[in-house]
């Protein structure tokens, strides 16, 4: 018998045995007891405990036996199975006291360990504008023919703008459709890295093989993070080309498309190439504002229109930046029985001007330094080498525009150069990004270094 | 049925059946516990179907028998017993409760029906100190008092033993923590691995449980776990669930390490307690240059409040002021289960893109640590 049969005609036993034994009695002893499969005339069913367990078999079974049997002239026998599953989860789950809703969560806790995916992120939470619908009628058309129309998938964009919800969207919501029917596997790029590494050391490559090959579906985050790892692209091609010939999706993210990531392989890069390549571009006013309409509803903070009207206009940069500039406000609003546009607009500066001089100027420093594969000296040093400008420039610009410190202190670190040449090397940068795409991508790839 | 026993004796073990005895089961007979005479011992016993207790007292048995009691009324009647020693007697099913000058009559309901007293084995027994035992719990408790609230599904304690350590940990997703013990203190035939998740429920029971300073034992079968207290044993069943690597989110690297002083800190966290609002939120402001940690909470309802406290650097690679806000009741339950007078902090300065917890632990000691997230 097919399972929902089996558990439509289960309400039906379950009347029935209410009229032999009493009501009370049915409601201790049959709470999360469910017929689960029928073979060979032995029917399944499922127990929360031990106790329920010897229960039903020495007091109910013959009962049960031919109550069911009424159903199910086939049945012989009933066996008891202990499910150790949380059954109040759902429950739970609604009453989650709003209290905790503002409040930063350890993410590690919202993942499903075996597929890596975060149940948070679904097709229906996405919201789709002009910035970003083709990229979502592409995924769509993945999870519809798994494999066969768009393989490799290869969306990118810039940072916080929803790429990973996308990815991590159709990972759920093949598991949707399809069930235990196809293992899908989420990995971010640096997590793929971290896992061949350990395997290597602790000798388990087969384990790791296994994790990547063995599955249906393969989505991998931001891939412009294998620029310069070799091991990681080769060991990503073999995966790839094993997972492309038998057929199997796969899904990758960048924040670049596949021919701008420097120092990767050309063979991995045509195969990055070889599906189909959509973007993301940062989302226009009404797709910020209803970004916010969503996460407002979805996080029970019932702010006014108004005030995500105000959001929306004031926070242009990434989504990110939006819900988290929602939270902080929701948040700060919370202690107030009410208040105005003005104290929100002031909110809200204050929640930009938390974001910023976060990063301390060695950092910056460190970072750039080590991408261009110079000594720190040699940066803040007043050497005119020629290799030396360019990062020089660069880190300047990044210490004023990440790090927004004067251009005086930036002077004061760079050995008390004046602050006039500061402004000049920013300002150079600055105009060059426009028109130069490969120093445009540099400071991108240095911008993220420094934030993450 | 027939005996004698001392009134302090069972009331003891009666508190605890009362708590486990549900109080509004819509089964009747689950209203009840089981009273059952042998070889000059009274045995009693209880369950809610997820929980089972059993306890043996030592009596005056005059005949063997066994018989169903109302858990509340009875707790009442001994509660208020004003004599040392009580008789108990049954007469087909009304229960007497004697003494000198007192006579009460309970009536039960038909024995057959109560539910089977659960069978455990000790193939797999894990043995430990109870008083240490004790005091590892209480340590890591914390979070499974919000964990129900906020993430059901882990509220328990994850008991995870290898070859080295065993290690109790407990999360409700905002903070975390562990405790780390070599596998050699506690005494066991276990040789694999194991990693189960015990339900807060009996966790909590099992603390409330007044003990003697013996040993707990541990016996862990597929489904079930028994905590066997010799004159009183606790069974529940076990959940299962594939736990999330934690490691993987414990810091390494901070931006800032620092020590402070434990009754000072905890201390200023007390006095902020009396300024906050309902969202708990404590500020703090660490002053890099001075080396100071400054609190500051304002009411409009209450008033205000400013301190300061000194820090000890270890080490940083940040040079700059910062802001960071916890919340209070979260960060007291970590600081307050640090032994010693000095408490580390490791801390990161949270941006947009990347908050991380702060590490709380003892420069001492490497057997503890609480994390939790800003803010």
């Amino acid at each position: 018998m097919e399972n929902n049969l089996l558990k439509e005609n289960w309400s039906k036993v379950l009347d029935n045995l209410e009229k032999k034994i009493s009501k009370p009695t049915l409601k201790t002893w049959f709470v999360n007891v469910e017929p689960i499969q029928f073979f060979n005339g032995v029917l399944k069913i499922n127990v929360p405990n031990k106790l329920v367990k010897n229960w039903l078999e020495s007091k109910f079974n013959i009962i049960l036996l031919k109550t069911i049997k009424e159903f199910l002239p086939e049945l012989k026998a009933i066996e008891y199975i202990i499910n150790n599953q949380n059954n109040n989860q759902e429950y739970y789950k609604k009453t989650v006291i709003k209290k905790f809703s503002y409040q930063q969560k350890l993410t590690i806790f919202e993942i499903n360990p075996s597929t890596n995916l975060n149940p948070k992120y679904r097709f229906e939470n996405f919201v789709v504008g002009s910035n970003n619908d083709l990229a979502f009628a592409a995924a769509q058309g993945v999870v519809n023919n798994l494999g066969e129309k768009f393989n490799p998938l290869f969306i990118y964009g810039g940072v916080g703008l929803g790429k990973t919800h996308l990815l991590q969207a159709i990972g759920n919501e093949i598991i949707r459709k399809y069930g235990l029917n196809k293992k899908v596997r989420y990995a971010t790029t640096e997590q793929f890295t971290n896992d061949l590494i350990n395997s290597l050391k602790n000798q388990n490559i087969d384990e790791f093989r296994q994790k990547f090959r063995d599955i249906d579906v393969l989505i991998l985050d931001d891939v412009h993070f294998l620029s310069g790892k070799n091991k990681s692209q080769e060991e990503l091609f073999h995966t790839f080309n094993e997972l492309y010939n038998l057929k199997k999706q796969i899904v990758f993210s960048s924040d670049r498309p596949p021919r701008m990531i420097p120092d990767i392989e050309e063979r991995l890069q045509s195969r990055f190439e070889g599906g189909l390549i959509v973007d993301i571009t940062p989302p226009d006013y009404e797709t910020r504002l209803a970004i916010l309409k969503i996460k407002n509803q979805e996080k029970n903070y019932f702010l006014p229109d108004k005030i995500l009207e105000i959001l929306a206009q004031k926070i242009v940069k990434n989504i990110r930046e939006l819900e988290g500039g929602l939270n902080f406000i929701a948040f700060k609003l919370s202690r107030f029985n009410n208040y105005d546009e003005d104290k929100v607009i002031n909110l809200i500066n204050e929640y930009l001007r938390q974001n910023i001089k976060k990063v301390s100027y060695k950092k910056i420093l460190k970072i750039v330094a080590d991408f261009y594969n110079l000594k720190e000296d040699d940066l803040l040093k007043k050497l005119r080498k020629k290799e030396v400008i360019k990062p020089r420039q660069v880190l300047i610009y990044l210490l004023r525009d990440i790090g927004k410190f004067s251009y005086s202190f930036i002077g004061e670190i760079l050995n008390k150069r004046d602050h006039t040449t500061i402004l000049y090397s920013y300002e150079k940068i600055e105009k060059e990004i426009k028109e130069n795409i490969d120093l445009f991508q540099e400071i991108e790839v240095l911008k993220e270094k420094i934030i993450n | 049925m027939k005996l004698t026993i001392l009134k302090q004796s069972l009331l003891d073990k009666l508190a605890i059946i009362n708590r486990i005895t549900p109080k509004k089961s819509e089964l009747n007979i689950l209203n009840f516990f089981k009273i059952s005479a042998k070889n000059n011992n009274i045995y009693l016993f209880s369950t809610d179907l997820e929980i089972s207790y059993q306890s043996k007292i030592i009596a005056k048995i005059k005949e063997e028998g066994e018989f169903l009691v109302p858990a509340k009324q009875f707790l009442e009647i001994i509660n208020n017993f004003y004599e040392e020693e009580v008789s108990l007697e049954n007469k087909e099913n009304i229960l007497i409760i004697r003494g000198n000058n007192i006579f009460c009559s309970l009536v039960s309901i038909s024995e057959e029906e109560f539910p089977f007293l659960p069978q455990f084995k000790n193939d797999n027994y894990l043995e430990i100190d109870s008083l240490f035992f004790d005091n590892l719990l209480q340590k890591i408790i914390s979070p499974l008092k919000t964990a129900n609230l906020i993430k059901p599904e882990l509220a328990g304690v994850y008991f995870w033993l290898d070859n080295n350590f065993l290690r109790l940990v407990s999360t409700d997703s905002i903070r975390l923590s562990e405790y780390k013990i070599k596998k050699d203190i506690v005494l066991t035939n276990i040789n694999k691995e194991i990693k189960i998740l015990i339900p807060f429920k009996i966790i909590d029971e099992y603390l409330k449980i007044r003990k003697k300073p013996i040993k707990t034992k541990l016996y862990l079968e597929e489904n079930q776990i028994t905590f066997d207290l010799d004159d009183q044993v606790l069974i529940s069943k076990l959940l299962t669930i594939d736990y999330p690597n934690y490691q993987q989110i414990i810091p390494k690297d901070f931006n800032l390490e620092i020590l402070v002083d434990k009754n000072e800190i905890l201390k200023v966290i007390k006095l902020n307690n009396v300024f906050m609002d309902k969202t708990k939120e404590l500020k703090i402001k660490v002053d890099f240059q001075e080396k100071i940690l400054n609190f500051y909470t304002k009411n409009e309802l209450i008033g205000e409040n400013i301190n300061k406290i000194n820090f000890e650097l270890i080490s940083s690679n940040f040079e700059e002021d910062f802001e960071i806000s916890f919340n209070l009741e979260f960060l007291l339950d970590g600081l307050k289960n640090i032994d010693g007078e000095k408490i580390f902090l490791g801390l990161n300065i949270p941006s947009e893109m990347n908050i991380k917890p702060v590490l709380l632990k003892s420069p001492l000691e490497d057997d503890y640590f609480y994390l939790l997230m800003p803010f």
